[in-house]
């Protein structure tokens, strides 16, 4: 239930923008900024883009900074509130994510590293984490369709049997861009958790994001 | 021609309007819905089976302990051993028993009993009348070990284990750690792989077997070779020989949250001697 409750929170804006006249979007963004995209990137060279994911299981909050037109570092908070709260795995990311297109084909290959945490009982398990993504998109008016691609690696943090379990995401999402800039985006996707030795599960997000 | 939708009186556009976002709305409830996959472990217990005259062993004890039964070992099947001329060794004696069957559910595993070949064999059976399954289903048999006929006599030659228990060495479990230590094994917990199952995810788990030379960590499903000592006494200052054995570990995990019919934990091993 509290997967649909949230679902439902983020779906009404986007039923009810979807009801409106056409805004000023439909007409190109100016060359300098491009559509923000918080899938794509890139944010652009001092710009900011903030991305709040709701989803099954993994739920995140991301913030990438353009550190030039093309780069953007990138923070990220995730955990599985639909799923268990704070009780599952937790992460704590900082990467890269190189985004060198700003038209309507988008590409971009990011690295992050960080600590996912998994708390329990009177204690919390700590581990360190890798990832590799990337994504490619066409920005086609207010709407940017993508799919996306993630390698994922896990080290356990026993002593006796520390090893990396590795696994991976493929999936294709939607966002779309409103108000006057674009800065509004909202969006989602579908993916498969693709795990070796334990076979694939559908998984999904819900985006609201924030351009500056 | 049909009218347009401009043509329709203001009201009713409206109404169009909001039906249209209810079923948008009742959309996205039933897709969410439909997308929170849960999925648990599948867990196929070896079911162990000791009995004496078809009457289980572990009827014998109030609670969990090891039956030491020596005999005439024959193999029946790959998962079926029977000890005829069976005695039981008490704390005050011996006891003839009928013949004892030790039966486990090998499925595909390739998990299989060595051939006494109508030698002598003794069988260590570990019973726990209150022992359960990954499904808090009884199961009073967690484990054997096998003593069988070897170039250097009667040693331990094939070793079975399940359990919804966490081996350490500590009071409630010490009977089942001191039954691991040929070779010398451990469950290490790991929290990098889980299932999502509906009362809490389900992280699977290593078990680390400390060899000789080297120690090795195997994952659900695998199986090595590993070179241990015939003497797992650490404070042995003798020099004991190595031996070798083959490490199978079926399964091991643990849940963070569960059901009321899962158990917390499940262990799921088996190892067998190579060669001096």
């Amino acid at each position: 239930m509290r997967a649909l409750a949230v679902a439902l929170l983020i779906a009404v804006p986007v039923v009810s923008l979807a009801g409106q006249e056409p805004s000023p979007l439909d007409v190109p963004f100016e060359e300098e900024t491009g559509t923000p995209s918080v899938a794509v990137g890139p944010a652009g060279s001092g710009g900011i883009l903030f991305g709040a994911d709701v989803g099954w299981l993994t739920s995140s909050l991301q913030a990438h900074l353009g550190l030039t037109s093309w780069l953007d570092i990138m923070g990220r908070f995730e955990a599985m509130p639909l799923y268990e709260g704070l009780q599952a795995q937790n992460g704590v990311l900082i990467g890269l994510r190189v985004s060198p297109e700003r038209g309507t084909f988008r590409y971009s290959v990011g690295v992050a590293a960080g600590r996912v945490f998994v708390p329990y009982g009177s204690s919390t398990a700590w581990l360190t984490t890798v990832r590799g993504e990337t994504a490619v998109g066409l920005v086609l008016g207010r709407w940017t369709p993508y799919a996306r691609a993630e390698v994922r690696g896990l080290q356990s943090d026993n002593l006796f049997a520390r090893r990396w379990e590795w696994d991976g995401q493929v999936g294709a999402g939607l966002e779309s861009n409103w108000l006057s800039r674009g800065q509004l985006i909202l969006g989602g996707e579908v993916y498969g958790w693709v795990r070796p030795g334990s076979g694939s599960l559908f998984q999904w997000r819900l985006r609201v994001g924030w351009a500056l | 021609m049909s009218a347009g939708r401009s043509d329709l009186p203001a009201e009713k556009q409206m109404s169009s309007n909001r039906d249209r976002s209810l079923r948008s709305l009742l959309a996205v409830a039933l897709l969410t819905l439909a997308g929170c996959p849960h999925r648990g472990i599948e867990t196929h217990p070896w079911n162990i089976q000791a009995t004496s005259g078809g009457v289980p062993l572990w009827q014998r004890a109030t609670e969990i302990l090891l039956l030491p039964i020596s005999g005439t070992g024959q193999l029946l099947s790959p998962s079926s051993l029977q000890i005829t001329n069976a005695v039981l060794e008490t704390g005050s004696g011996t006891e003839s028993l009928a013949d004892v069957v030790l039966t486990f559910e090998a499925r595909d595993t390739g998990v299989h009993l060595p051939d006494p070949a109508g030698a002598d064999v003794q069988v260590l059976v570990l019973v726990d009348p209150n022992g359960k399954g990954p499904t808090k289903q009884p199961l009073q048999t967690p484990g054997f070990l096998l003593y069988g006929p070897t170039t250097t006599g009667l040693r331990p030659v094939f070793q079975m284990f399940e359990g919804a228990y966490r081996p350490v060495a500590t009071d409630t479990t010490a009977t089942i750690y001191n039954f691991l230590s040929i070779p010398t094994a451990e469950v290490a917990q790991q929290w990098i792989r889980f299932e999502p199952d509906a009362c809490g995810p389900v992280y699977y788990d290593d078990i680390v077997v400390f060899g000789w030379n080297e120690d090795a960590s195997l994952e659900p499903g695998q199986e090595k070779h590993i070179v241990s000592q015939s003497d797992p006494d650490p404070t042995d200052e003798v020099a004991v020989p190595t031996e070798a054995w083959t490490f199978h570990h079926e399964l091991s995990w643990h849940r963070d949250g569960a059901c009321s019919d899962q158990a917390a934990v499940w262990t799921q091993l088996a190892a067998w001697f190579d060669a001096p």
